[in-house]
């Protein structure tokens, strides 16, 4: 649990996790953020740090050293460069590490760390900067290096979409009009209601409601539309959805304020209908806004590398991916997407398709052999001859394939279509029973009228007011702590969760920053250097912590190695036969129950890296809370001998399994769902089992200071935040019961108001006030009731 | 009374530029990016040696 006194990395606010580094009286978490930390203290820009409080948990930047001179080259120019002349050049960056007010600022004082920088902006919503420089002063490949130093590094191959602007600005829009009429009729109302309902003067009697009826012509005609179209297009495939009641209602009570208007029956309802339209776009605009913070960018093009390396004439270089032709001869290295179709040169390709097909089993290619676009390369280094040119590939033709695109078939709201479905027959069943009823008495008015009346009075616009605003809410909230969703349906998902699997290596182990040592003889340069070219190679997530305790720099090396997943390799390097991996695998007995990685070299022990797991703090208590409520498992791809410290805290009815495939995972989550009939969640970091996040209900991806994750996904969630998953699903549990209850009150309020109406108790100025009351009162309701559960459940925990 | 009348058309005259300002704004981008503009008043004056 993190308590007051929990130290905090001094420039990207995580918690502490392992030693701090101590820098100019201060603690940092990594090298990375203290060289950060200099840059802005020499450049006097140490106003960075006041600007946010502690809450804001900032991404690390990373360590990352590269050459960006690719983008000098005219074609990465085109594509930033938005202006040009002899004095200034304007360029626009896609920067999605910009999320807060620190950011910036900072952004902002380009000029202040380089000179030749004259200006810079920042479009925070889209997450773009906009920089001017003196042209000719300075390259790009050396903005974008000051950029990637303050940890900003710009996304090159991804820009922010451009709809995104104008779906906004039209929703902007639409409020802003309907609000406009919406205001403007019910000041038009007030000479009525003033006159007590009778007016004088037949000038202004005849006017207002004219006006009246022009002022709601563009409510009813373009801003109401969103509600409309999609009505329409789902009754065109058969489907009723909780906006068809809701226009039904809105159309009615048109035109029946208009026959009302013109036979002068009343002043019609033309004052209810805008302001139930702007309030309803009002709510829908809340619920969009809250995922802007949040890209879960699924273009493709964002997972391949942008820069081919392509050996010509036995030399090397990068090239854009648009530029390879059919014939050159690329290198793959692993856990790299495959860009392009090609024939196997050289290497051993061993391909995950799971992106293309959905297929997690992994497909060994031979020599001669064909490699599809798409797929990931999952282990060594690969040459390529390639068969087709970047546009004529398949790849994007296989993204749209089903398998891929919709694992669940989903509808938006599921749970609120099918009460307005039932809303729907309900009110046509009570309508039509009046208008039968008054007709059979031959009453034609009145029964038009009880029919008219009943589908305005029972719109069910409250609700889907209350679950706009209570969807905005919760993602609102949940972001706060780090818990990022994809879209509201998940919430409706994660409500209906039994089962909980998780994952255990780097789900409740931390990855980064393990604590390794070294048994055995002392390692001399040359083998450090052949171990972490080894280790490079492996896609194990201990061998990433080998790597940071070796701390080399990697040289690329064309290795012949077999990886056994989850148990350990074998290599031939330099001539010399390495078998590195688990007690097991090198064959070796021991008693000794820590995380051991053996490297043998040929046939002779060199000695073992110890591993030690270092649970995330907190982990025991929370599992203990799960179990309270889920029934769990653990799913580990390794050994059993942790169990014994697992089943202390996990309950006895969990199930944990060890040595587990992603296969089996797979096949794990498939069984108890098919067996069991359980709803399952599945917690893990996404890299080695995107096959069983498929098959899960609810898949959550940790991220630890990188930015994998797994396109399957339906929840990010940042490591630091996992020790407080209990307290977010049970925050996330209360919520069909405000939904419910406010539902509720805005029915009784409706009813008793209607009562009341009926008598003709309600005077006309009272009843206008009323109605935008209830709409408004539910909104302060939803938003009451959030912060109260909010407050109840996490007030013990300090983000 | 019908004094009113005019009172009306000048009101609906007025609140209508304002409504046409504010579409046309709106399609100008100017409320593309919510939070930066309001941030970007809170922040600290910079000192003065820094760029005009």
């Amino acid at each position: 649990m993190i308590t007051k006194e929990t130290i905090r990395c001094y420039h990207c606010h995580s918690p502490q996790q392992e030693s701090m580094i101590r820098h100019d009286d201060k603690d940092f978490c990594c090298q990375g953020c203290i060289t950060v930390y200099d840059i802005l203290h020499s450049r006097d820009l140490c106003q960075f740090y006041d600007m946010d409080d502690m809450d804001f948990l900032k991404k690390a930047p990373f360590n990352i050293s590269r050459s960006y001179s690719y983008l000098d080259t005219e074609e990465f120019s085109k594509r930033l460069i938005r202006y040009s002349d002899q004095k200034q050049t304007h360029v626009r960056f896609y920067i999605p590490q910009i999320h807060c007010r620190s950011c910036l600022w900072l952004l902002e004082r380009l000029y202040k760390i380089d000179s030749r920088i004259l200006r810079s902006e920042v479009l925070f919503d889209q997450k773009e900067l906009y920089v001017v420089y003196e042209t000719g002063s300075l390259l790009l490949s050396e903005l974008v290096s000051i950029l990637a130093s303050i940890g900003y590094e710009p996304s090159i191959n991804q820009t922010a979409e451009d709809e995104k602007p104008k779906t906004q600005r039209s929703e902007i829009l639409k409020i802003g009009i309907s609000g406009f009429c919406f205001a403007n009729i019910m000041m038009l109302s007030l000479p009525e209601y003033f006159s007590s309902g009778i007016i004088q003067e037949s000038i202004i009697r005849s006017t207002i409601p004219v006006l009246q009826i022009l002022l709601s012509l563009p409510v009813i005609t373009y801003t109401a539309w969103d509600f409309f179209r999609p009505s329409i297009s789902n009754l065109k495939k058969g489907r009723l959805i909780i906006d068809f009641p809701i226009s039904v209602a809105i159309v009615i009570t048109f035109l029946r304020s208009i026959y009302d208007i013109y036979y002068g029956y009343s002043a019609g309802y033309l004052d209810s209908m805008t302001g139930i339209v702007f309030f309803m776009l009002i709510g829908r605009w809340m619920q969009s806004r809250t995922h802007q913070f949040l890209s879960f960018d699924r273009k493709f093009l964002s997972f391949f590398p942008v820069m081919v390396e392509k050996i010509e004439d036995m030399k090397r270089c990068f090239v854009s991916i648009n530029d390879i032709q059919k014939g050159d001869r690329i290198t793959i290295y692993p856990q790299e997407i495959i860009p392009v179709d090609g024939i196997l040169s050289r290497g051993k390709a061993v391909i995950d398709y799971s992106f293309v097909n959905g297929e997690s089993d992994l497909q060994e290619i031979s020599i001669g052999q064909h490699i599809y676009a798409g797929g990931k390369q999952t282990q060594n280094t690969i040459d390529l001859i390639v068969m087709n040119s970047h546009e004529q590939s398949k790849m994007i033709s296989m993204w749209n394939h089903a398998s891929f695109k919709n694992k669940k078939v989903r509808n938006e709201n599921q749970l609120l279509d099918t009460a307005g479905m039932i809303f729907t027959w309900i009110v046509l069943g009570l309508g039509m029973g009046a208008w039968l009823f008054w007709m059979s008495q031959s009453k034609p008015l009145m029964a038009w009228n009880s029919l008219t009346t009943i589908l305005i009075v029972a719109c069910p616009c409250a609700l889907l007011l209350t679950s706009s605003f209570v969807y905005g809410h919760y993602i609102r909230v949940l972001s706060k702590y780090h818990f990022f969703l994809r879209d509201s349906q998940v919430l409706n998902d994660l409500i209906n969760i039994d089962h909980i699997v998780f994952d255990k290596t780097g789900t409740l182990t931390i990855i980064n920053g393990l604590l390794v040592e070294f048994q055995g003889d002392q390692l001399d340069e040359k083998t450090k250097q052949a171990l972490t070219d080894i280790f490079s190679h492996s896609q194990h997530k201990l061998a990433r912590a080998i790597l940071e305790y070796l701390a080399m720099p990697v040289d690329h090396y064309d290795i012949n190695m077999k990886e056994t997943i989850g148990e350990g390799l074998e290599v031939w390097l330099d001539d010399q036969h390495y078998k590195i991996g688990s007690d097991r695998f090198v064959g070796l007995q021991s008693e000794d129950t820590r995380t051991r990685v053996h490297v043998i070299r040929d046939n002779r022990s060199l000695g073992c890296f110890i591993i030690q797991n270092k649970y995330r703090s907190g982990i025991e208590k929370m599992i203990g809370t799960l179990g309270e409520k889920f029934k769990l498992s653990l799913l580990s791809g390794d050994h059993e001998n942790e169990y014994t410290y697992l089943s202390k805290f996990f309950p006895l009815n969990a199930s944990l399994k060890f040595r587990q495939t992603p296969l089996q995972k797979l096949e794990y989550i498939e069984q108890t769902k098919s067996e069991k009939n359980e709803r399952i969640m599945m917690v893990g970091d996404g890299l080695n089992d995107s096959g069983a996040f498929k098959a899960a209900d609810v898949g959550v991806v940790i991220t630890e200071r990188n930015n994998n994750f797994n396109p399957e996904s339906d929840i990010i969630l940042e490591a630091s935040s996992l020790i407080w998953l209990d307290k977010l699903l049970t925050f996330v549990s209360k919520m069909p019961y405000i939904v419910m209850v406010i539902s509720v009150y805005s029915l009784l309020y409706n009813l008793i108001g209607l009562y009341f109406a009926l008598q003709g108790k309600l005077s006309p100025v009272v009843a206008a006030i009323l109605m935008p009351m209830s709409s408004i009162s539910i909104i302060l309701g939803v938003y009451l009731s959030v912060e109260y559960f909010h407050y109840k459940i996490f007030k013990n925990t300090q983000s | 009374m019908s004094v009113l009348i005019l009172l009306l058309a000048a009101s609906l005259i007025i609140s209508s530029s304002f409504l046409i300002a504010f579409i046309v704004q709106t399609k100008r981008g100017q409320f593309d990016d919510m939070y930066g503009p309001a941030q970007k008043i809170l922040f600290e004056e910079d000192s003065i040696k820094d760029k005009i």
